[in-house]
C-alpha cells in the first residue's frame, strides 16, 4: 500500500516540476509579455470561444491571459522560491544545529532559546510581520521564510548530531587527531542530511503555502511575476460574478502541487523512523 | 451471578461431590509428590470445570496470508487449580491469554476453537455479552506493574471503575470493598492507598494492586500473565503465597503464564508446556519435573540452574525456535531435538493423552 | 503545585519581557522609530517634539525603559489615519477575531479529537484510511484557497450563506456577538469552517497519532481485561493521557488559529484585528502594526500559561508535591 502511495507522489511531483521547467515551450504565451496579450480575450471561461474564434482549455484572466500559460509560469514562481526558501533555511538551520551540537554550553543554550521561542510563534505571523518591516519583493518573501523556517532544521540537526557525536565512530576519529572540519564535514552532515531532507521536503510544501498566502494577501512577489498565490488574488475578485476558474484552476494547481511534496515528505520522515521526526 | 462465597473450597459444591479428585484436597502448591494416575483429564466432569480450552488455534493475517499462532492448543483447568502454562517468548502463551479473554484484534487475529467458562461457550458470544464476563467471571493480570496502571487515574479511581464495570454501586460501598480488597492482598494503609497515584507507589504495590482488582469480582478464573517477572525475589514470594491462599479460599483457578520453572515447581498444580504456538506436554507438576515426556521439556528443565550441582556446566538449548512464516513440516522442534529420528521431520505427532497427562511427541522419553 | 504554578507565571513573564525587548528592538533599532511612529506629512518640528517625547536623545537602556512604560500605559502610538490611538483600534477588532478563532478551534477540536481517536481504534479499516486520507488533503490545501471554495460554492452558486461581513447585532449573555442571532452565525459559519479545516485536519492526524500510542500501553490492555466498557474506555483512559500533548498542542494552533485568521479575515472580510493589520501594513500604517504585534504576543503568551497550568491539573505526574 505504502510504496505504491509513495511512488504515486514522486510520479505526480516529477509531472508537475517537469511542467513548470518547461513552460516556455508548453505555454500558448508568455504570460508576463503584456505585448501579447489581447483584452478582447479577457474574462473567456474554459471553451469559451474569442471573438476571433479562438478558445482556451482553463480560460483566461482579466487580462486575456491564457490561464494555462499563467499556471505553468505561476508553477515556476512558487517552486522557484519554495525551493531557494528551503535551501536556505536548510543551510542556517545546518550550521546553527550543528553548531549547537559541537559548542555545547551558552552557545547551544542559546541557539536552543532561541529556536523555542521561534516555534512558538506561527510561521506565518512571522513572515507577515518581517514583511511589514522589510518591505515587498521576491527577495524579501524569501527571507521572510527562511526567517520563519530555519528554526524546525536547527532542531532536526542538533537532534541527529547530539546522536551521532554519541555514537562511536565519532569519538574514534577523534582519538585518530582528525581535525574538528573533516569530523564535520564527513561524518556529522553526511549523517545529518537524510533526515534534514526528509524534514526539508514537509517544510518546502509548508513554504510554497506560505508564499502563496503572503502573495494572496498582496504581501509576496511583485506583480510582474504572478505566483500561483497571486493568480488566485486575482482570480478572487470575480468569485463573485460567478467566473470561478480564474480562481479555481491555479487553487488545484497548487494543491497537487503541495499535496504531493507533502506526501513524499512524509513518507520519508516515516521509513526514517522516530529520528527523522522535526 | 454471585461467586462463591469465600470459605467454601471450591466452587461449586453441588458438582464438587460428583467429583473425587484427591488434588483438589491438597493444599495448593504443595511440592511433595502427588499420587499419579488421579487427573483431572479423567474425573472431572465438564461442568465442574473452570475453564475448558478445546483446539484454541489463533490466525494472525498478513499480506501473504494468514500464519497460525496457536495451533489446536486444549486444556482444563478445574476450580482452585494452578496450572502454569511454561515455554520460550515468542511461543505463544501471551497471544492464548488474550485470546481466552477475546482481546485479540478482530481485524488481524482470527480465533477458531472452543473456549468454554464454566461451561459456556465464550467464542460465540457478542462483543458486549463477552465484556461483561471479562473482569468478573474470568480476569487478566499483566506482567509489567509499572504500565499496568493508567498513570493519569488514581489507584481508587482503577478500583471504582473495575467495580462499576460490572455491578452499580455507590461511592462509599465501593470504597469499603476496595479498602478490603487491598487489605486482602497485604497492602497496609489501604485508604491512604486509594488516594495515591499509580507512579507513588512501588512495582511490588502496583502488581498487588492490579491482582487486588483481578480478585473483585471473585472470577471462576484468572489468567496471569508472568505477573511476578518484573519483581524482585522476596517480593515474588510474598505475593505468590498470597495468592495461593487466596486462591484456596475463593476457589478461583489460575492460568499462570511464566518461564520461570523454579516458581512453577513450588507453586503449580500441573504444568502445561508450550513450544511454537502447541501445547507439547501436560501433566501434574512433579510427574513432569521428575520424568517429562517431551523431549523440549527435558532441555527446558536442564536450563534451570537451581538444579545442577556447583561446578557442573550449564546445558542450552541449541537453536532457535522457529518463525511463524517459517514452521517446518512434522515435528516442531525436531531441529533442536537431541532425539529426533527420520520420521519426526515426515509425521506431524499427534496429542497422546493417558492418565499421566499428554504429550506431542513420536517419540516419548518415558512412554 | 502552587509554586509550580508561580514558576510557570514568571516564565511567562520573562517571555513577554524578551519579546518586547524584540519588538523594541525591531522598531528602534533596525527602522528609524521617527518613521515608524511619527507621521510621515508632519512637520520638521512636531518630528523632534515626539523624538522627544519618545526619548530618543537618550541613551537606549532609558529609551526601553521609556518604551516599556508606554506600552504598560497602553500607549502604542497613534494611527498615522485615524489618528486614534492604535491599542484603542486593535482592542476593538480583537473581539471579533477571538470570536472567529474560538468557532474554528471548537470545530476542530470537537470533530477532530473524536475522529483522531475512532480511527486510532479502527485502524486498518477501510473508512479510516479514506478519512485519514482526507486529513492529510486538508493539511495540504491553502487556508485562503478553502476560503475562496466555501464562497463559490455556498454563498455564489447555492446562495445560502453571506460571503463576508460580520453580524454582531444579537446579544448573548449582554455582549454584543455573532453568536447571539441567526444572521450572525449565517455570518460566521464559512470563515469559521474555513479557518477550522487546517486545525482539523492536523488534530485528526495528531490525535490518531496519539491514541495509536496510547491504546498500544498494557493499562488500556488490563482496562479492558476488567471489562471496562468502549466509551470509558477511549472517553477517560484515551483522552486523559493524550488529553496533556493535545492541550499543548490546541493551545499553540489556538494562537495559530490568531495568527491565520489574518488570511480567513482578509478573505471573508471579517472586521477582525488580522484585517486591519493587513490594511495597516498596506498603508504604512506603522503604529497600528507595532500595536497588534505586542497584543499579539501577550495573547500568545496568556494562551502559553494557561496551557501549562492546564497540564499541571491533568498529569499528577507533574506536580512536585503529592500524597507519599
Amino acid at each position: 500500500m505504502k510504496p505504491r502511495a509513495f511512488s504515486l507522489a514522486v510520479a505526480a511531483l516529477g509531472l508537475i516540476a517537469l511542467a513548470a521547467l518547461c513552460a516556455p515551450w508548453l505555454a500558448s504565451q508568455d504570460p508576463h509579455d503584456l505585448a501579447q496579450l489581447s483584452l478582447a480575450h479577457a474574462r473567456l471561461a474554459p471553451f469559451e470561444a474569442a471573438p476571433d474564434g479562438r478558445w482556451y482549455l482553463l480560460g483566461t484572466d482579466d487580462q486575456g491571459r491564457d490561464m494555462t500559460a499563467a499556471i505553468l509560469y505561476g508553477l515556476r514562481t512558487s517552486l522557484g522560491v519554495g525551493l531557494s526558501a528551503t535551501l536556505a533555511a536548510l543551510a542556517i538551520g545546518l550550521i546553527g544545529g550543528l553548531g549547537a551540537a559541537l559548542l555545547r554550553g551558552w552557545p547551544e543554550a542559546l541557539i536552543l532559546r532561541l529556536v523555542d521561542l521561534q516555534l512558538s510563534f506561527p510561521a506565518i505571523l512571522v513572515a507577515i510581520v518581517l514583511i511589514a518591516t522589510l518591505g515587498e519583493g521576491t527577495g524579501k518573501v524569501v527571507s521572510a521564510v527562511v526567517i520563519a523556517q530555519w528554526a524546525y532544521y536547527a532542531r532536526t540537526a542538533r537532534a541527529v548530531a547530539r546522536v551521532e557525536i554519541e555514537r562511536g565512530y565519532v569519538a574514534a576519529a577523534r582519538g585518530l587527531a582528525l581535525p574538528q572540519w573533516r569530523i564535520v564535514l564527513f561524518q556529522l552532515i553526511p549523517n545529518c542530511l537524510p533526515p534534514m531532507l526528509a524534514v526539508a521536503t514537509v517544510q518546502m510544501a509548508a513554504a510554497i503555502s506560505l508564499e502563496a498566502t503572503l502573495s494572496f494577501l498582496g504581501l509576496g512577489v511583485p506583480l510582474t511575476r504572478p505566483s500561483l498565490g497571486l493568480l488566485i488574488a486575482n482570480g478572487a475578485h470575480y468569485v463573485f460574478a460567478g467566473q470561478y476558474w480564474m480562481s479555481l484552476a491555479p487553487g488545484v494547481a497548487l494543491l497537487a502541487l503541495i499535496l504531493s511534496i507533502q506526501c513524499v515528505g512524509e513518507q520519508w520522515v516515516e521509513r526514517l523512523g522516530p529520528q527523522g521526526q522535526p | 451471578m454471585s461467586p462463591a462465597t469465600p470459605k467454601t473450597t471450591v466452587h461449586r459444591p453441588a458438582i464438587r461431590t460428583t467429583v473425587s479428585s484427591p488434588e483438589l484436597e491438597t493444599p495448593l502448591g504443595s511440592s511433595g509428590p502427588k499420587a499419579p494416575g488421579h487427573t483431572l483429564e479423567l474425573n472431572t466432569a465438564i461442568s465442574a470445570r473452570a475453564l475448558s480450552v478445546r483446539d484454541l488455534s489463533v490466525d494472525f493475517t498478513t499480506a501473504q496470508g494468514p500464519l497460525r499462532a496457536i495451533d489446536r492448543v486444549s486444556f482444563d483447568l478445574a476450580p482452585g487449580e494452578v496450572l502454569a502454562l511454561v515455554g520460550e517468548s515468542g511461543s505463544g502463551k501471551s497471544v492464548t491469554a488474550r485470546a481466552l479473554l477475546g482481546l485479540t484484534d478482530p481485524v488481524t487475529q482470527s480465533v477458531g476453537g472452543a473456549v468454554l467458562l464454566e461451561g459456556e461457550s465464550l467464542l460465540p458470544l457478542s462483543q458486549a455479552a463477552w465484556r461483561s464476563r471479562r473482569g468478573r467471571r474470568i480476569a487478566l493480570i499483566l506482567q509489567d506493574p509499572m504500565t499496568c496502571l493508567d498513570p493519569l487515574q488514581t489507584v481508587g479511581a482503577h478500583m471504582l471503575e473495575a467495580l462499576r464495570a460490572h455491578r452499580s454501586i455507590g461511592q462509599r460501598e465501593a470504597h469499603d470493598i476496595a479498602v478490603q480488597a487491598l487489605e486482602r492482598m497485604g497492602i497496609g494503609d489501604a485508604p491512604q492507598r486509594l488516594r495515591a497515584w499509580p507512579h507513588q507507589l512501588s512495582g511490588g504495590l502496583r502488581q498487588r494492586v492490579s491482582i487486588a482488582m483481578a480478585l473483585l469480582h471473585r472470577p471462576a478464573v484468572i489468567v496471569a500473565d508472568e505477573p511476578t517477572t518484573a519483581l524482585d525475589v522476596t517480593v515474588q514470594g510474598q505475593i505468590l503465597s498470597q495468592v495461593q491462599a487466596l486462591a484456596r479460599d475463593s476457589g478461583t483457578a489460575f492460568l499462570w503464564i511464566t518461564h520461570d520453572l523454579a516458581i512453577v515447581e513450588r507453586f503449580a498444580d500441573r504444568v502445561a508446556v508450550m513450544y511454537a504456538g502447541q501445547i507439547v506436554e501436560t501433566g501434574q507438576t512433579a510427574r513432569v519435573f521428575s520424568a517429562p515426556r517431551h523431549p523440549y521439556t527435558r532441555a527446558l528443565l536442564d536450563c534451570v540452574p537451581q538444579r545442577y550441582q556447583p561446578g557442573e556446566r550449564l546445558a542450552v538449548i541449541s537453536g532457535l525456535a522457529p518463525s511463524l512464516a517459517g514452521m517446518p513440516g512434522g515435528c516442531r522442534f525436531r531441529a533442536r531435538c537431541a532425539q529426533a529420528q527420520v520420521d519426526c521431520s515426515h509425521w506431524a505427532p499427534a496429542t497422546r493423552t493417558d492418565s499421566d497427562g499428554s504429550y506431542l511427541c513420536l517419540h516419548p522419553l518415558t512412554p | 503545585m502552587l509554586s509550580e504554578a508561580a514558576a510557570r507565571l514568571l516564565q511567562s513573564l520573562l517571555v513577554l519581557l524578551t519579546m518586547s525587548a524584540v519588538v523594541f528592538a525591531g522598531v528602534y533599532l533596525i527602522g528609524n522609530p521617527l518613521d515608524m511612529l511619527i507621521p510621515p506629512q508632519a512637520s520638521e518640528l512636531e518630528r523632534a517634539q515626539a523624538g522627544h517625547a519618545l526619548g530618543l536623545d537618550q541613551s537606549l537602556i532609558t529609551q526601553y525603559l521609556l518604551f516599556l512604560q508606554h506600552a504598560l500605559e497602553g500607549n502604542l502610538g497613534r494611527s498615522f489615519f485615524s489618528n486614534s490611538p492604535a491599542l484603542g483600534l486593535i482592542l476593538d477588532r480583537l473581539p471579533a477575531t477571538i470570536e472567529l478563532a474560538l468557532s474554528a478551534a471548537l470545530i476542530a477540536v470537537g470533530l477532530g479529537v473524536p475522529i483522531g481517536i475512532g480511527c486510532a481504534w479502527y485502524a486498518q479499516r477501510f473508512g479510516t484510511r479514506v478519512l485519514l486520507g482526507l486529513a492529510t488533503l486538508g493539511f495540504s490545501v491553502p487556508t485562503f484557497w478553502v476560503g475562496l471554495l466555501l464562497i463559490m460554492l455556498f454563498s455564489v452558486q447555492l446562495q445560502w450563506l453571506p460571503s463576508g461581513g460580520r453580524d454582531a447585532s444579537g446579544h448573548l449573555f449582554g455582549i454584543a456577538t455573532s453568536f447571539g442571532s441567526w444572521r450572525g452565525l449565517s455570518h460566521l459559519l464559512l470563515p469559521a469552517i474555513s479557518l477550522a479545516l487546517f486545525k482539523l485536519a492536523l488534530l485528526i492526524r495528531l490525535t490518531y497519532a496519539a491514541t495509536r500510542e496510547v491504546l498500544q500501553q498494557d493499562f488500556i490492555l488490563a482496562a479492558r481485561a476488567r471489562g471496562v466498557a468502549l466509551p470509558r474506555l477511549l472517553g477517560v483512559h484515551v483522552l486523559r493521557n493524550i488529553g496533556v500533548s493535545l492541550t499543548q498542542v490546541i493551545g499553540l494552533e489556538f494562537g495559530a488559529l490568531v495568527a491565520f485568521s489574518i488570511v480567513t479575515e482578509s478573505v471573508f472580510a471579517w472586521p477582525g484585528m488580522g484585517k486591519l493589520l493587513i490594511d495597516a501594513i498596506n498603508s504604512l500604517d506603522r503604529p497600528v502594526v507595532v500595536a497588534y504585534l505586542l497584543v499579539t504576543v501577550t495573547l500568545f503568551t496568556a494562551i502559553n500559561l494557561v496551557v501549562d497550568l492546564i497540564a499541571l491539573v491533568l498529569d499528577p505526574r507533574l506536580r512536585r508535591a503529592g500524597l507519599q
